[in-house]
């Protein structure tokens, strides 16, 4: 084996380059008759660079077909010498295939194409790729920045339209409601009295008694739905909750210590992440509770098959704004579903167990404070729901 | 009964109005109930000491109803009893910066809730502003 020298790098170098030209051209193989001659004069200059001292001869192309595969051979006749030098250059290993040897030593090289395409191996793969950074990169650059550019202004377009078809589906449905709420809530307060009236004329002891209670509290079921309603398409009687400071953790707290039973009998451990110093927000606290308990109560309901059972409340202060996390660690969510979880009635509870509004609500809610609400999950680790709030949300205050 | 407590019902729904009767039906309280802004208005006149009004009626709405009851009297205690008052803010306010009178009482309300409006306002008038 001969010694790698700075010559022999440099050759290699020619070599390579000689190759791409081989590989242009393959690629570019329409008529195969002038390929082949180019490709022949291509060889020898191979050739050349690689022994100078040597003048070859008898350059010959040939294309076959074997196992499926096929390949142009490139055959030179050569002295003893040159033969010798080729069998063992390192640099040639991989592309010479074949040496046969006839009176006069010839020299095959075995490119393998298939349907027109020459199949380079690695070395020339990543030289060719080497090639094409270095001589196309700032442009190939540019061309990715210019598509990446394109791409995120298609997926902000995207967005805005969804949003668009968000609040367009809102509004036609905070109509809807409207008219349902004040169709419903007449009846609903004439059953309300009429049934309130059969239960205070039934003795306790009377069977009808208990069934009455339990339409008692059906209707004021009802109502509780309809309350929800008109919380999410922000129609209910505006101004009759003013925005006041407040914690989120102290929200948090809270809400844990009224559900503390709930939380107890489910089995679920709660963590807390609290800021030693926390800032206050601007918020309409009981609506804000109301948020925090549907992230609480869907908590629950998800993690009642798991094993492991904590709830993590998260409060972080991000500068500008202020972040609650609120993750579970039930069974997550598949995208499918993903999609859904803020439309309104959309549920994957069972029936009578959720109206599918919580969520709705609570976006709903999060909206009136200027804030965000994402959610990410995870399946088979759980889900989280983020709300982000302005610090300084002078708008929100009234 | 001689001064019996007379409650006024201005409703334009058979089943508000049927409520109310229901749940003041044993009290010490007379009831009357009419189906319209405009028979109200005139009822009021035979003396009331409180009204339960609803707000969206076909012919004289509530807040109408309102401001021809307060010409005569403008102290009487008068609930404004409504399913759903947002199309009616902007009439409410003009009401209420006129100076007239009035609470407000979100259906749907239960006959114990009625039962004790009644009973709190006829024993200890309240305040109305």
């Amino acid at each position: 084996m001969i010694e790698l020298s700075s010559l022999h790098i440099k050759r290699y170098d020619s070599v390579i380059e000689a190759r791409n030209k081989v590989y242009t051209l393959v690629l570019d193989l329409e008529a195969r008759s002038s390929v082949a001659t180019r490709l022949s004069s291509l060889v020898s200059e191979i050739l050349r660079s690689i022994l100078k001292q040597q003048k070859t001869t008898n350059v010959k192309l040939a294309f076959t077909k074997s196992a499926g595969n096929y390949y142009c051979c490139i055959l030179i006749s050569c002295a003893e010498e040159t033969y010798s030098k080729f069998k063992d250059n390192l640099f040639f290993k991989d592309v010479i295939l074949n040496f046969q040897k006839h009176d006069e030593p010839v020299l095959e090289i075995k490119l393998k194409i298939m349907n027109k395409q020459f199949i380079p191996n690695d070395d020339f793969l990543t030289s060719e790729r080497e090639r094409l950074i270095q001589q196309s990169g700032t442009e190939m650059l540019q061309e990715i920045k210019r598509k990446n550019k394109e791409l995120s202004k298609a997926i902000n377009d995207l967005k805005s339209s969804s949003n668009m078809i968000q609040t367009e589906k809102m509004r036609a449905l905070g109509g809807l409601t409207a008219g349902v709420a004040h169709e419903l809530n007449n009846p609903m307060m004439g059953i309300l009295n009429f049934i309130q009236y059969a239960i205070k004329h039934t003795d306790e002891d009377d069977r009808k008694y208990n069934p009455l209670l339990d339409a008692e509290r059906e209707i004021r079921r009802c109502q509780s739905i309809i309350d929800n309603l008109l919380t999410f398409s922000r129609l209910k009687a505006e101004g009759e909750e003013n925005f006041s400071e407040d914690k989120l953790s102290s929200l948090c707290e809270r809400i844990l210590q009224l559900y503390s039973y709930k939380i107890r009998s489910a089995n679920i451990n709660v963590i807390k992440n609290f800021p030693t110093q926390e800032p206050t927000v601007h918020l309409k606290t009981n609506k804000f509770q109301q948020v925090i308990l549907n992230f609480v109560t869907n908590a629950i309901d998800a993690m009642r098959e798991s094993k492991k059972r904590d709830l993590t409340f998260s409060v972080v202060d991000c500068e500008n704004k202020i972040e609650l996390h609120v993750a579970d660690s039930g069974p997550g969510i598949d995208e499918e579903t993903m999609d859904k979880i803020f439309d309104p009635f959309f549920t994957t509870k069972e029936t009578g167990q959720g109206t599918g509004l919580g969520l709705a609500v609570s976006q709903s809610i999060i909206e009136e404070h200027n804030g965000t609400l994402k959610c990410q999950s995870t399946l088979g680790q759980g889900t989280c729901f983020t709300v982000g709030l302005p610090l300084l949300n002078d708008s929100c205050k009234k | 009964m001689k001064n019996m407590q007379k409650i006024l019902v201005i409703d334009d729904e058979e089943a508000i109005r049927r409520s109310f009767e229901l749940a003041l039906e044993d009290s010490d309280f007379s009831i009357t109930t009419v189906s319209s802004g405009e028979e109200g208005a005139k009822e009021v006149e035979n003396g009331y000491n409180l009204v339960f009004l609803d707000l969206k009626m076909p012919g004289m709405n509530g807040v109408q109803t309102l401001k021809k009851i307060r010409e005569s009297f403008p102290d009487l205690p008068v609930y404004i009893v409504t399913a759903f008052h947002k199309e009616f803010l902007t009439e409410l306010d003009e009401a209420r910066q006129l100076g007239l009178k009035f609470q407000l009482l979100r259906k749907p309300i239960g006959s114990v809730e009625i039962q004790a409006l009644a009973q709190c306002v006829l024993d200890k008038p309240v305040n109305f502003n």
